[in-house]
């Protein structure tokens, strides 16, 4: 039971996010590509984002995919990053994630996927995005909107709450 | 010094002027001021009629801009979109398979349709109930989304093909050119909002009765100009304020209160080019509703009723609890249309819409349920009705019950559109003192999955290998295996049989119930995986008898029990459905002996002895039908049948000309009709009728066949082949019923249920044998 309890915290530990970003970027240049993310367009990610961006996609080797849209200025002030993965016991994985990325506090999202949740992103207790974490049957998936820039006129803090549900309808949208 | 007179006397005269200049001029001034004073003194109304001519003039720029802007938005938008749009059956067919159509050149942009929260802003109690409704959740549902996303997700279709889909699902997708690889259309709104407000309110005409979206939508617009041009997008509040005429202009036609809009897609049919084989019908609860008595279209119906569209049932007027400027009286036609969906309410959280949506099943007394008889010890004897015939149970008795479903007041079929992912089914028990089960069918198992051998109303599309297409694959369908339902106005008879056991003494209680769950259970589990919650399964009605076990004595009727008549009435109409026709007709002979100058009752053992063949006594019955009854067109139509029978052109011909001039717009009326002209090489005739016929159903086939010939008889070859093509497209697919075999051979329990006559028995097993005691 403590092994398996071992390996699936393995599977969602940040350090374990750290190495998936690592590897994501290791294998950007092969498997990146023109935004053909399944699961949103740019115009769609433009109207989230508030602003136009131009998306990539990359495919990982472990069942796993993101999206990421970016400016199209090419400041790197906002972002929205969709991350999807396959689970053998998707509840479990979709439970970690939370406990991981929303440990302090989550607000359970009613009608997105089987199950879904959105937390702040805080830095230094500023309010600099927010995440929706939920599952659609056996893929969990978590969504990242965030800004950089200080006092953001666009994605003021209303605005990333509301803008989060309607990526992660989207998204879930797409996976059903 | 007298010569230039003196300065004094010059000073003298210029200041003398220049009082008199300022004298004139004080005067001048108030001559104006008095004209103006008189003006306005003497004409509010025109100084009034001068503002509100700026601001119409004012407001006309406004439009002429609006317009322009738009001419401009959506060139500039159909440049951006047309480069990468994938025109896949087409450049003429921007939106096919779908049958959707948009004024204009091109594609239109999304945000021209102004927001449901704009429309919101005057109409909150429409903005309320429409967000919990079934219309505003018409792509986003994940019960649509599934499925759909199974046909983008289709390496041989892909999400050209969902345009078949989302004309009717999410129409400003297909009309923004949204669906296309890597799509540059921005989908936040539209899918969120589905048939949002102005995608009805926009359409400006109804193309045709052949649904698949068969509409033609307009520009959006809230309002039109003083010349009745539509103001394309947006206008600001106060301009509504100021003329909602205008806005009723631009927002609301006639067209909106009928049937036929709603046939737009509340009928619908998979065509060639989304399957690659051919047409097959989908559902058509436009025409259940023809065929109903609540259309007064149809001469043929079992019983009569008032006229009611599909809004006088699904849009009744209900008072408003919010801000509500489209009231009238403080009522307004409900945006929730009601109806059967549990499901995406309870998915939403909608408690309010669900809770309303359970109310409108169980209240409209649309079902009726029957324990109409019983045989007993394998005695021939049926006793009925129930509660009107003294009877003896003594244990060990083998008993079979019939139980009578009437669809009694749905204008459509129970159930009706996608029967495959809708779970109706009529449970059964028999229970003994205590409440223990001595016989159940219809349980629901403890995953969820309804007892296989229950009497359901659903159906089973199958594809081409004969397998069921479990998750609304609609576009590999090649036949339905099996296909139960309630028609409206009609009667199934379900057969129970049981054993009471040795030990029953006490009195026991039979119920029937009829049941209904959306969705069903399978295709839950295939659209979340099987850990999801239990979706309501709400009762749509039932009925229970107790019964003594020794002598049971008449008992007085339950008020909301039919009267024995139409008890009668009902189980002959489930008996002819089961082609029982010797048992029909002496179901209907106990009508008459009952209402004796019932003509109705006379026309239907006629139409039974039709089936059975027996045309003699038939023409005896419609025969007396007639005599008490002269000008009833339903009798008139099948002494029309008999005559053509007996070779009677003459009379044929005169019976359904007028069963036409009373219901010009029944099909059955028109066809017959059409083929006694045609008979008698009345070309011009029999091409009258079918022409109208085809009017009213574009998709029938007889009309299609009579129309290909009649066509190039008259040397009409295009339309000739035309109509013949759309003949073989649309006939049924011979090779088809092989399909439906296979899958059946392999599902017994469906087997069973697919023959009309069955019953269902604790006593005997799948393949016909005894069950043995365990």
């Amino acid at each position: 039971m403590s092994n398996r309890i071992h390996a699936v915290y393995w599977h969602f530990t940040p350090a374990r996010w750290v190495l998936i970003s690592a590897f994501f970027l290791a294998i950007s240049a092969i498997a990146c590509a023109e935004n053909n993310c399944p699961w949103m367009n740019e115009a769609t990610a433009s109207d989230i984002v508030g602003v136009n961006v131009v998306g990539t996609y990359a495919a990982g080797l472990d069942k796993s995919a993101r999206c990421t849209f970016a400016e199209e200025s090419g400041q790197t002030g906002r972002t929205l990053q969709v991350i999807v993965e396959n689970a053998s016991d998707a509840h479990a994985d979709y439970l970690l994630s939370l406990r991981t990325f929303c440990a302090i506090a989550k607000e359970p999202l009613m009608a997105v996927g089987n199950e879904a949740a959105t937390c702040s992103i805080l830095h230094r207790k500023t309010v600099t995005g927010e995440r929706a974490l939920g599952r659609v049957r056996n893929q969990v998936f978590i969504i990242s909107l965030s800004t950089s820039i200080r006092n953001d006129p666009i994605l003021t803090p209303g605005m990333l709450a509301m803008k989060i549900v309607t990526a992660a309808e989207q998204v879930a949208g797409n996976l059903f | 010094m007298s010569q230039v007179g003196s300065c004094t006397d010059g000073k003298k005269r210029l200041m003398g002027v220049l009082l008199a200049s300022m004298l004139l001029g004080c005067w001048c001034s108030m001559v104006q001021g008095q004209a103006d004073g008189i003006s306005q003194s003497q004409s509010p109304q025109s100084s009034a009629a001068s503002e509100k001519q700026t601001k119409q003039n004012a407001f006309a720029e406004t439009a002429a801009t609006a317009e322009e802007r738009e001419t401009k938005d959506r060139k500039a938008y159909n440049a951006t979109i047309l480069p990468t749009y994938d025109f896949h059956f087409g450049k003429n067919n921007p939106f096919a398979p779908g049958n959707i159509s948009v004024t204009g050149e091109g594609f239109i942009q999304p945000g021209a349709f102004p927001t449901a929260e704009y429309c919101g802003t005057c109409h909150q109690e429409a903005y309320a109930q429409w967000r919990q409704a079934l219309h505003s959740n018409s792509f986003r549902t994940p019960f649509y989304r599934t499925s759909v996303n199974i046909l983008i997700r289709d390496p041989k279709r892909g999400i050209a093909f969902a345009r078949h889909c989302d004309s009717c699902h999410n129409p400003v997708a297909v009309l923004s050119g949204g669906l296309t690889a890597d799509s540059k259309v921005d989908r936040v709104m539209m899918d969120s909002d589905g048939l949002t407000c102005m995608t009805c309110h926009s359409v400006v005409k109804l193309d045709s009765t052949e649904g698949n979206a068969s509409v033609k939508m307009g520009v959006p617009s809230v309002m039109v100009d003083e010349n009745g041009n539509r103001i394309p997008g947006q206008v600001p509040f106060s301009e509504i304020m100021l003329h909602p005429e205008r806005h009723a202009r631009a927002v609301m036609h006639d067209f909106l209160h009928s049937p036929e809009f709603c046939a737009a897609c509340h009928k619908a049919n998979l065509p060639a080019m989304l399957n690659d084989y051919k047409f097959i019908r989908a559902f058509t609860t436009y025409d259940e509703w023809q065929q109903s008595k609540f259309s007064k279209r149809n001469p043929l119906t079992f019983y009569t009723a008032d006229l009611t569209t599909c809004q006088g049932c699904h849009m009744q007027r209900q008072p408003t609890q919010l801000v509500e400027y489209g009231a009238k009286n403080g009522t307004l036609a409900s945006h929730r249309w009601l109806a059967g969906n549990t499901a995406v309410p309870f998915y939403f959280g909608y408690d309010a819409q669900l809770q309303k949506t359970i109310r409108f099943l169980r209240s409209g007394n649309y079902l009726n349920v029957d324990i109409f008889g019983l045989c007993i010890r394998g005695e021939d004897l049926l006793i009925a009705p129930l509660g009107r015939r003294s009877f003896n149970l003594i244990p060990n008795d083998i008993v079979e019950a019939y139980v009578v479903i009437q669809n009694k007041n749905i204008g459509h079929s129970l159930i009706p559109e996608v029967r495959d992912l809708y779970e109706a089914w009529v449970e059964f028990t028999v229970k003994d003192e205590s409440g223990n089960d001595i016989y159940h069918s219809g349980f629901l198992k403890p995953d969820g999955m309804l007892d296989p051998r229950a009497h359901s109303f659903t159906n089973r599309p199958v594809n081409d290998e004969g397998d069921f297409v479990d998750d609304h694959e609609v576009w590999t369908i090649h036949s339905v295996a099996y296909d139960n339902t309630v028609q409206a106005g009609r009667s199934v008879l379900v057969r129970y049989q049981f054993k009471l056991p040795s030990y029953v003494k006490g009195p026991i209680s039979v119920t029937a119930k009829v049941n209904y769950r959306h969705l069903r259970q399978s295709y839950l589990n295939n659209v979340f995986g099987k850990d999801h919650a239990m979706y309501p399964v709400v009762e749509l009605a039932s009925r229970t008898r107790t019964m003594q076990i020794g002598n049971n004595v008449p008992e007085e009727p339950n008020p909301a029990d039919n009267p024995d008549w139409m008890r009668w009435n009902n189980l002959g109409i489930a008996l002819l459905d089961e082609q029982q026709y010797a048992e029909s007709v002496a179901a209907f002979t106990e009508v008459i002996k009952l209402r004796y100058s019932y003509a109705d009752a006379y026309v239907n053992i006629a139409v039974a002895e039709i089936l059975w063949e027996k045309y003699d006594s038939a023409r005896t019955a419609i025969r007396r039908a007639l005599t008490l009854e002269p000008d009833s067109a339903r009798a008139l139509y099948y002494d029309g049948l008999l005559q053509r029978r007996a070779g009677n052109v003459a009379k044929e011909i005169e019976d359904f000309r007028r069963v036409v001039a009373m219901y010009p717009e029944s099909p059955d009326a028109r066809r017959e009709l059409g083929i006694a002209c045609f008979r008698q090489n009345d070309d011009k005739a029999a091409l009258q009728q079918f022409e109208a016929l085809q009017k009213i159903d574009p998709d029938d086939l007889s009309a299609h066949y009579n129309l290909s010939i009649l066509y190039r008889r008259m040397g009409m070859r295009n339309k000739a082949a035309e109509q013949q093509a759309m003949f073989v497209d649309k006939k049924v697919d011979p090779g088809a019923p092989t399909y439906s075999l296979n899958y059946l051979r392999l599902h017994p329990e469906i087997s069973t249920e697919s023959i009309p006559w069955h019953t269902h028995s604790e006593l005997f097993n799948d393949s016909g044998s005894v069950q043995h005691e365990q």
